[in-house]
């Protein structure tokens, strides 16, 4: 790689990535800490209310949710954060060909003494280190959110026999209000699988964006291609988990793909299915495995980015309009 | 050390440049010439490797255009037509970029051609005008070491004294043994700096001029009274005769004027102009109003 095209494209970069980094940051610090203030067996009381109904739109079940870890979990899954994360991929992608031919600067940068596959190559791989220290910005957010904060369990008192072992909760008398730290409740190391399939995520998005950029000559109509296909993947997501009718969908979407809170789940419960391509059997975590997700994904964002490569290798420069 | 072999390129069906053959000698300074949508930019930007021949071949010191285009560049400073350059960057670092980018980069002369052209270089990119930009991308691209320079219409959007400046760095140019290629609308520009021309005409070349014999040519007008003689048999290889209207006959000759006074003499004439036959006159022959140009009669 040339040192004057990794410097230019950090320079570059820059101006997106403090934005994302302060936005991802601060949403992900908040949101941690707001889970925090909410009482888990309050928030259980919430969501007995809702109909059974609603829990098809939750990859994974409520009780689950009601859990410190499990709400926390929710924050991978937060639109606004996935939205953000995405918009650096993006951006930084649609940049990559389309965006220099838009401003016209591809023609001085090609006529210097370097390959095609150097200026192709170089800003994705400066985006592709972006991407990685967005998700340890992410991850070390909800770290410290977790480390700093305390958090109120309510609960009611237990009388415990002896002889058999056994606890039963007094429910008819006043509950008990505890505060402890969050990190007694919750691990922050659970998160991790969440993160490594959001940085999944952000590959393929990448990979999509960076191909489509390398057959455009205009960075309007990538961001328009790419943006027109991420929002309808997120409706055909959501169509797919509306009814049981419409779940041939999740095969036409890469968001099914995006399953931070099953991946956190089936790593906290240790059975050695996060580490799946392919879970066998009828259980309710049966068909594609974690890493069957995230391989896809990679592979998918993989392929696209080499495609990329190729097509921009061939293809004619036109002259900057 | 630049050669075209029946280069073509389309796009679909439009010919952008047919069958170009051309040999740029070493140490040439070689115009290029024609009007907006010639095939000028894209003979350029087929030498720069940016475009794939459609057929044919383009080398430079006997390297594809196409193929080695990386080792093609190495030999290249190249200022293209319309120069786009990093907006979010300072005049002085798009120089020490295009210094960085080339291992034979060299930034101090960079800051020395921005200083000759009077550029302001702490001026954002984005605040700079066109002509700015074209000064910026001239000492950016002509820096390093290069022997050959291909500058696609240097002097455009450039002031006069600007446009002086950079006939004189051609002029150097030429005299450190460097060869360019340069394209231009400006004829008087091309005329003062090139040794040679080439002119394309709807995507062909037409027509090439070695600019030492043209000062050898005269054109002469002659307001006739009468019917004219045919010209001598020694004058005709070479000359072209056109009648401008009834009275007036227009000829271009490359034959030394002795052999014309005798026939000028003796023919019923109320008035006659000579003059040297400027690129001017070879430029109209292809692309001006009147094309009724014939050989002699």
């Amino acid at each position: 790689m040339n040192r004057a095209l990794i410097g230019k494209s950090i320079y570059e970069g820059l101006v997106l990535f403090i934005p994302c980094t302060l936005g991802l940051f601060a949403f992900a610090w908040f949101r941690v800490w707001v889970v925090s203030l909410i009482d888990s067996l309050r928030f259980k009381q919430i969501i007995d209310l809702l109909p059974k109904e609603f829990e098809r739109f939750s990859p994974i079940e409520f009780e689950w949710l009601t859990s410190f870890t499990g709400r926390t979990a929710l924050t991978l899954e937060e639109p606004m954060l996935i939205v953000l994360f995405s918009a650096w991929a993006v951006v930084r992608g649609s940049d990559v060909v389309s965006g220099e031919l838009n401003r016209g600067t591809m023609e001085m940068l090609l006529a210097q003494p370097v390959s095609r596959r150097q200026v192709y190559w170089t800003p994705l791989v400066t985006t592709l280190c972006g991407l990685v220290a967005l998700c340890l910005i992410i991850w070390t957010a909800m770290h410290l959110a977790v480390e700093t904060s305390v958090v109120r369990q309510t609960r009611y008192p237990e009388l415990r026999i002896p002889i058999w072992g056994q606890t039963i909760p007094l429910t008819f008398m006043s509950p008990i209000s505890e505060s402890s730290p969050m990190r007694a409740v919750v691990s922050s190391w659970s998160y991790w699988p969440g993160v490594v399939n959001l940085l999944a995520l952000g590959v393929f998005l990448l990979g999509l964006t960076a191909c489509v950029s390398a057959i455009d000559r205009y960075r309007w109509r990538t961001l328009g291609i790419v943006f027109g296909v991420y929002f309808v993947s997120g409706v055909l997501k959501l169509g797919a988990m509306s009814s049981p009718l419409l779940g041939w969908l999740q095969y036409l979407t890469f968001f099914s793909l995006y399953d931070s809170q099953v991946h956190i789940k089936l790593a906290e419960d240790g059975a050695g299915h996060y580490w799946s391509f392919w879970i066998a059997g009828d259980s309710a975590w049966a068909g594609l495995g974690p890493w069957g997700h995230n391989g896809l994904l990679l592979l998918g964002g993989a392929v696209m980015l080499y495609l990329g490569s190729i097509i921009f290798e061939r293809r004619d420069l036109p002259a900057p309009m | 050390m630049v050669i075209t072999e029946h280069l073509t390129k389309r796009y679909g069906s439009f010919p952008a440049l047919s069958d170009c053959n051309l040999h740029v000698r070493s140490g040439e300074v070689f115009g290029l010439l024609g009007p907006n949508g010639a095939g000028k930019s894209t003979l350029l930007r087929l030498l720069m490797g940016l475009l794939a021949p459609t057929s044919g071949r383009a080398s430079i010191d006997g390297l594809d255009c196409h193929r080695d285009r990386v080792r093609v560049h190495r030999l290249v400073g190249y200022v293209p037509g319309d120069a786009r350059l990093f907006r979010t960057m300072r005049g002085r670092q798009v120089l020490r970029f295009f210094s960085t980018i080339r291992d034979d980069g060299d930034y101090q002369r960079a800051l020395h051609i921005a200083q000759r052209l009077d550029l302001d270089l702490d001026r954002w990119v984005m605040l700079m005008s066109t002509g700015m930009r074209q000064k910026l991308a001239l000492a950016a691209c002509l820096a390093s070491e290069q022997p050959l320079w291909i500058l696609d219409e240097p002097t455009a959007n450039l002031d006069p004294s600007v446009r002086a400046v950079v006939l004189e760095m051609i002029g150097e140019a030429r005299r450190a043994g460097r060869t360019v290629i340069f394209s231009s609308h400006v004829l008087s520009e091309v005329e003062e700096v090139c040794d040679r021309v080439a002119i394309l005409r709807a995507g062909q070349l037409v027509h090439q001029q070695v600019l030492a014999e043209l000062k050898e040519q005269h054109r002469i007008l002659i307001t006739r009274n009468g019917a004219l003689p045919p010209l001598p048999q020694t004058m005709e290889t070479g000359t072209t005769w056109q009648e401008l209207d009834a009275h007036r006959v227009q000829i271009d000759t490359p034959q030394p004027l002795t052999n014309l006074l005798a026939w000028l003499a003796a023919a019923p004439i109320a008035d006659v102009q000579i003059q040297p036959l400027g690129l001017r006159a070879v430029y109209d022959r292809f692309h001006g109003e009147s094309t009724s140009m014939q050989a002699v009669p």
